[in-house]
């Protein structure tokens, strides 16, 4: 039994603290095992508020590092202890509190996992937008702390938009609740966003409030079979400047499509090179005219083919499938390194054009997949064999996609966050004075650096 | 079924952590200690890289997996983890000695031996096995196997023969459900023939790891049931249906002559349900305003609509009305007889499918599984829990 076992034995039941190695090791990673792997000292299982800011308190006292951690199923190494410590597993924080449909505003607890929310906001005619397709496991205090996105992010914004306050356990154990349940707010500082997306360096998001929107009344699944990226991407650009505005808008390469056809009943005929997969959602008669934007963007550029999807348990299977496409794609490939980069959306066709011939010239398979309307790209490194040449090429592989995306106006993470995973190009993208201001503020709020340390920056401003 | 078989299988594990939407056990303890990801991170390490000791804790977490399957039902990445699990198991009991093999002894002969085996005996013996005398099922006066056998002809024109395995919740617990399969069966044209020389599927024996007797079993009962000309086998109990079909041809060498028999009868094998589903056209109940709801067992293929065959069949033999509970394919918490050993935890799964019954408004829970329909019962006495095939014999009567 470890010494900080043995400590936070007495501030919580004992039945709340793991500290044996074959317990502690199940958090030693997110999804990314491949970039870190370290075993926490001790798990802690809190059930409320208080027992987050007794351990905080202890671990204050003692200087110990506390990784909070939603459900592990990050792309960006942001939950793993690579400093050991605690981890704060935030799961079983997982009451509703409200969801108060005149206000259409929700109050949950850290832990909730998304999907089952979802369903409950849905049976009450309600929406709640945002999903970084892991919502059958992904905790709202883990999107909250990421900011996560997903395809809805074109419509509906990601879960920034969705966030109007939060309570928080700082690093000294002391409990705020900035922000709140109003629909505006400028009184003061605006901490709820501050702390939305710190990925746990800033504090513990322990509750979220959360606006709503009504349920649109009807929604519709297009996929088209396009010749190549490049005209996939073009249609995209063309799609947005039309003024349609599609609720999801996901491009697809052609062996994404083969391994979502596990799911997907009938299976899409593989005979383009890549695909979008659209769900187009509101009035019947919107649904219309979107529908005849997007087919004369299609036609007018030569897509091989449109296809409307009605009926309503066919289209759900395109969408479960597209779900689960990083497990599926491990089924073909050894090791699947996705990256996040996200463009204005007029930059798409560039874009897609500088990832296909970075791979050609460092001589990597690069899958093309992502949330292409609202110009974020899932760019994936897919190797079929695990060797020290493929990882310096992957390596290399990314930092050019990087560079690539920022000379054409992106950001480095349109939603996975930075963790380990990217930390040594953050100053690429902010620049040394406006890391310099992070730091400064983390320090304000954490003065020795017990905050998921070594996360979103490198200490030595990174390595490029 | 054999650890090694599985050291390339086992590193597809893409760790996205998806495997905490499907365990009930996650879902009752939400630690991720409990997961099964973990649970294949802690036996590539122990057992097949070595990196890490075998401790009594690593056999905790080892042995609390329920083997409910809907991890890798659940699965994009397509392992097997339930049969990595079981052949573990079977590796970690292979020089085992003492109390936990002897136990395993007794369970598989009460199973194994029927026919031959006095019920007080039967019931002694598995209460011993598992230590406890109270929440175990108690055994039928007389078993099926000593009720029906050989041919039952068909009722009116004879359309074909059927061939009926019967699982062992079956034979000693629910020896009615068995009658209800032949008396529905009969009436709708079919001759039903009631093998006597079949024996335990082997589910509950490859739980323990036992796989050399699981194969032993199911050996005999391919023999039995390939021996018999029939147009289908039908079966009443999910779990057996996913041995033969799944699992059966595992538990042999690839070489084993028994392959061609397991394509053959596999190609045969249908759920009672399914097959009735087929043989009934028209909707002959009354709606009287009955209401039933349906628990999804755990070894039923999830994540598709053949789950709910169950719920077409009795609407349309009966006439009740279905209302669905918020989880249909939640776990009740029993896992076979994990809920002996796991009791804890099995309640805490429970509570919640208690819940979610009541709620659902409906007079009757059916379910396949004789476990689940123990465990369900014994968590709400007051509830009529009973099998869809009891359920529609009653109400057409």
């Amino acid at each position: 039994m470890s010494s900080i076992g043995k400590d936070l034995r007495k501030v919580l039941r004992s039945e709340q603290v793991l500290d044996l190695r074959e317990d502690v090791s199940a958090y030693a990673n997110d999804a990314t095992y491949y970039i870190a792997k370290r075993n926490p000292d001790v798990v802690v299982l809190p059930e409320s508020t208080e027992d987050v800011s007794a351990v905080m308190k202890y671990a204050f006292a003692g200087r110990i590092p506390v990784v909070p951690r939603g459900a592990g199923s990050g792309l960006a190494g942001g939950c793993t202890p690579i400093h050991g410590g605690i981890v704060i597993d935030m799961k079983r924080m997982n009451s509703i509190l409200e969801i108060d449909a005149q206000n259409m505003t929700a109050h949950v607890e850290g832990g909730v996992v998304l999907g089952e929310f979802v369903k409950k906001v849905e049976r009450m005619g309600l929406f709640y937008p945002p999903d970084p397709q892991s919502s059958q496991v992904c905790t709202i205090g883990g999107n909250i702390a990421t900011r996560a996105g997903g395809p809805r992010g074109v419509k509906y914004g990601t879960t920034e938009r969705y966030v109007t306050g939060v309570e928080a356990v700082m690093a000294d154990g002391t409990v705020i609740t900035p922000g709140g349940k109003v629909v505006k707010q400028s009184s003061g500082y605006d901490l709820t966003h501050l702390f939305t997306g710190s990925e746990g360096t800033l504090c513990v998001i322990t509750k979220g409030m959360l606006r709503l929107l009504p349920l649109p009344a009807a929604k519709r699944t297009l996929v088209v079979t396009c010749a190549s990226p490049d005209q996939a991407a073009e249609i995209v650009s063309e799609i947005i400047a039309r003024g349609a505005v599609p609720a999801m808008l996901e491009f697809l390469i052609k062996m994404a499509v083969g391994v979502m056809n596990n799911y997907i009943k009938p299976p899409i005929p593989l005979d383009g090179e890549a695909y979008l997969l659209m769900e187009i959602d509101g009035t019947p008669a919107q649904l219309d005219v979107e529908t005849y934007e997007i087919e004369k963007a299609c036609t007018g550029l030569g897509a091989l083919d449109v296809r409307i999807i009605s009926n309503p348990a066919e289209s759900a299977t395109y969408w479960y499938a597209r779900t689960r496409l990083y497990p599926l794609m491990t089924t073909v490939f050894k090791r699947v390194i996705t990256e996040d980069i996200t463009v204005p959306r007029n930059k798409i066709p560039e874009l897609v054009r500088s990832i296909q011939s970075i791979a050609a010239s460092v001589g990597v398979a690069v899958g093309l997949a992502g949330h292409a309307g609202d110009g974020n790209m899932h760019p994936t490194i897919l190797q079929g064999e695990i060797s020290d040449e493929m990882s310096r090429k992957a390596d290399k592989a990314i930092e050019e996609i990087i560079r690539a995306g920022l000379d054409l106006q992106g950001t480095i993470s349109g939603e996975h966050g930075i963790g380990i995973h990217k930390n040594r190009f953050l100053e690429l993208e902010h620049g040394a004075d406006q890391v310099a201001l992070m730091k400064t503020i983390k320090r304000a709020l954490d003065p020795f650096n017990i905050m998921n340390p070594g996360k979103i920056w490198t200490e030595d401003g990174g390595a490029v | 079924m054999i650890l090694e078989d599985y050291s390339e299988t086992i590193k597809k594990c893409s760790q996205c952590n998806f495997c905490q939407g499907a365990c009930p056990v996650y879902k009752a303890q939400r630690s991720e200690n409990c997961l099964a990801r973990h649970r294949l991170n802690l036996i590539r390490e122990v057992m097949i890289e070595k990196t890490m000791p075998d401790t009594d804790r690593f056999r905790e977490i080892i042995g609390r997996c329920m083997l409910c399957t809907s991890c890798t039902q659940n699965c994009s990445s397509g392992v097997p983890i339930d049969e990595i699990i079981i052949s573990a198991r079977a590796k970690l009991i292979e020089n085992e000695k003492g109390f936990s093999s002897m136990k395993r002894g007794i369970i598989t002969k009460v199973l194994k031996e029927k026919g031959a085996r006095n019920i007080a005996v039967k019931t002694g013996a598995l209460a011993q096995k598992f230590g406890l005398g109270s929440d175990v099922p108690k055994f039928a006066s007389k078993p099926f196997e000593e009720r029906m056998s050989g041919t039952v002809q068909a009722e009116g024109t004879k359309k074909g023969t059927v061939a009926y395995y019967y699982g062992c919740g079956t034979n000693l617990i629910y020896p009615e459900t068995g009658e209800a399969l032949v008396k529905l069966i009969t009436a709708n044209g079919y001759d039903v023939v009631v093998p006597e020389n079949i024996t335990c599927c082997g589910v509950p024996v490859i739980a323990e790891g036992d796989i050399g007797e699981a194969a032993e079993m199911m050996r005999g009962n391919i023999e039995s049931l390939s021996a018999i000309e029939c147009d289908a086998v039908v079966m009443d109990c999910s779990s057996c249906q996913m041995m033969f079909i799944k699992k059966s041809a595992k538990l042999f060498p690839k070489d084993d002559p028994i392959h061609e028999k397991i394509t053959a009868l596999n190609g045969k094998i249908k759920g009672a349900m399914s097959f009735l589903n087929s043989a009934i056209q028209e909707r002959s109940g009354q709606t009287d305003g009955a209401v039933f709801t349906y628990h999804v067992p755990c070894h039923k293929e999830k994540f598709s609509n053949a789950q709910f065959d169950v719920v077409e069949l009795v609407s349309k033999a009966t006439g009740a009305e279905y209302k669905a509970m918020d989880n249909p394919d939640l776990c009740c918490g029993a896992g076979g007889a994990y809920y002996m050993k796991n009791g804890e935890i099995s309640r805490k799964i429970r509570s919640k499918k208690v819940d979610e019954i009541k709620n659902s408004g409906a007079g009757v829970v059916l379910t396949e599984c004789p476990m689940c329909r123990f465990y369900i019962k014994n968590g709400m006495p007051e509830m009529n829990v009973q099998h869809p095939l009891e359920y529609i014999l009653e109400r057409v009567k």
